[in-house]
């Protein structure tokens, strides 16, 4: 295509972005608006998931030993252990600390477990932990196979719950995400829409001279483009500050929750918020042409 | 150049607008189509333009037939046949010649061509003086010169022009016809759908009588009723 067939698709939608300022400006709110609650939706859904990953692989496996094992058979099995796959921690608690764990979860009531303290009806036990949620499943099986192990356990049901969670969240993201787009699509095929209808004497002069029918659509197709990256940039913009400064008072405050840092997350995000304020201004232009610019 | 064989459109259920009309016009001819409002003239325009498809029979214009062209096609056809109408259709906020200049840029004439051909179009119809002009600031006759260039500036084999004097007086409808006529003599086919008797019967040249569809006469060198 030719260097001054792209000016002139230019300078027809920038005569009627400017021409249609009110709905231009209508447009790119709404585009940014969407962009920004998405944005801001999104830095929550990749936090709480990141924050169920690390909670995942926080999760315990306990293999609970026989009771007539020599130091060294422990000792044999501890390392076996630690040379599975998947396993990142292992820790020895003997029959001894188990109760004295015990006795602090009960705290006053201690006087209850005083009929045990002779003899010790609980046992040694390795505490594993695995390099992944996704690794929980296999190193329990490996476990279970070991000679001198006489149960395995864990918490399953926290697992199953987290999972559960991260499920959710990404379903609701999706569905938001599904949402805010449409609308935006909805409002920019409209603003689309207007412009097809004042400029209806030169698309149908266009028309009768024969132009192509994509030269007639380019200039909507830019407009729509216009409108989607104009929309995006103060989007971009606010979500980076509003992120920054979370972040910020989150490391400070809160310093436990494990957030992601900005620069990790940020760079990505921008690209696809201007990616969607690309895309959703197009498929709004095109859209608005299947229905209303019968060329 | 464009003939019409046993032509038939239908709209709706019951309207014929055309019914079995067949015409043929060579190049080079100058042909005046006549007959009351809803005889089919407008019709007739807009089967030539492949705005519409014929219900029966076929449309072949400069070897090509209309209704097997494929959509993306239409376009190039529509380049071969320029168009004036009653009310100009001129877009009001550019200039005369930027008016002309659009029909060269929605085809994607090089800049360079686009230069030369405007000021040599605006020329021909009598309107370099005012090329700078707004519609707005022309008066009736100047602004169908407007549409004339715009028509002639892609240099089309067939001009077609649809009640082109319907908005004039008389002195200026003849000064668009006799510019009409001198178009046709460079060989452009030149095709007038019309109801200016006077116009008709004083430029003597064929006419095609429409009514209610069908045609009623076609003849050499006729006059706008049936007077000889």
């Amino acid at each position: 295509m030719k260097f001054s067939t792209w000016e002139f698709y230019l300078r027809e939608a920038g005569r009627s972005l400017i021409r249609n300022r009110f709905m231009t400006l209508a447009s790119i709110s709404t585009v940014a608006l969407s962009l920004l609650i998405l944005g801001v939706f999104l830095l929550g859904a990749i936090n709480l998931n990141h924050i169920a990953s690390t909670l995942e692989s926080q999760v315990e496996v306990s293999a609970y030993l026989e009771d007539e094992l020599e130091k060294e058979e422990t000792r044999a099995i501890k390392e076996r252990v630690q040379g599975l796959a998947g396993v990142r921690e292992v820790n020895f608690v003997s029959k001894e600390e188990a109760l004295t764990r015990l006795k602090e979860q009960f705290g006053e009531r201690q006087d209850l477990l005083a009929s045990v303290e002779e003899n010790n009806p609980l046992r040694n036990a390795l505490e594993v932990r695995a390099e992944t949620p996704d690794d929980v499943k296999s190193v329990v099986a490996e476990l279970k196979k070991l000679p001198g192990v006489a149960k395995v356990s864990f918490k399953e049901e926290i697992i199953e719950r987290l999972f559960a969670l991260t499920k959710a969240i990404r379903l609701a993201g999706l569905a938001v995400v599904i949402l805010l787009v449409g609308a935006t699509i909805f409002l920019i095929s409209n603003t689309i829409r207007l412009t097809v209808f004042a400029r209806r004497r030169e698309i149908n002069i266009m028309k009768l001279v024969g132009a192509t029918d994509w030269f007639i659509r380019w200039p909507f197709v830019l407009e729509g483009l216009c409108l989607g990256v104009l929309g995006s940039i103060p989007a971009l913009l606010l979500v980076v500050r509003f992120y920054h400064w979370l972040a910020a008072s989150v490391y400070e405050t809160l310093p436990f929750i494990p957030l992601l840092h900005p620069g990790s997350v940020l760079n990505r995000l921008q690209l696809l918020l201007l990616g969607i304020g690309i895309i959703v201004g197009t498929l709004g232009s095109t859209i608005s042409m299947r229905r209303f610019l019968r060329v | 150049m464009i003939e019409f064989e046993r032509v038939t459109k239908i709209y709706g259920e019951y309207t014929r607008a055309l019914d079995n009309v067949t015409i043929r016009i060579t190049k080079g001819e100058f042909v005046f189509l006549v007959g009351p409002s809803g005889a089919g003239k407008s019709t007739f325009a807009r089967l030539l333009l492949r705005e519409e498809l014929p219900t029966k029979g076929q449309i072949i214009i400069d070897g090509v037939n209309t209704g097997k062209l494929r959509p993306r096609e239409i376009p190039y056809l529509r380049r071969r046949i320029g168009t004036v109408f009653q009310d100009f259709r001129l877009l009001p906020e550019r200039t005369v010649s930027e008016n002309v200049a659009f029909a060269l840029q929605v085809v994607e004439a090089p800049r360079r061509e686009i230069f030369r051909r405007v000021p040599q179009v605006l020329h021909l119809v009598g309107l370099a003086q005012k090329s700078r002009s707004r519609p707005a600031e022309l008066s009736g006759g100047e602004q169908q010169r407007a549409a004339l260039a715009r028509a002639l500036v892609n240099n089309p084999p067939i001009l077609l022009a649809d009640e082109p004097t319907g908005n004039l007086d008389p002195e200026t409808s003849w000064e668009i016809i006799k510019l009409l006529l001198e178009i046709n003599q460079r060989g452009t086919t030149v095709v007038v759908a019309t109801h200016a008797q006077e116009i008709v019967n004083k430029v003597r040249r064929r006419v095609v009588e429409l009514e209610r569809g069908r045609v009623v006469r076609d003849q050499e060198k006729g006059a706008y009723g049936n007077e000889i």
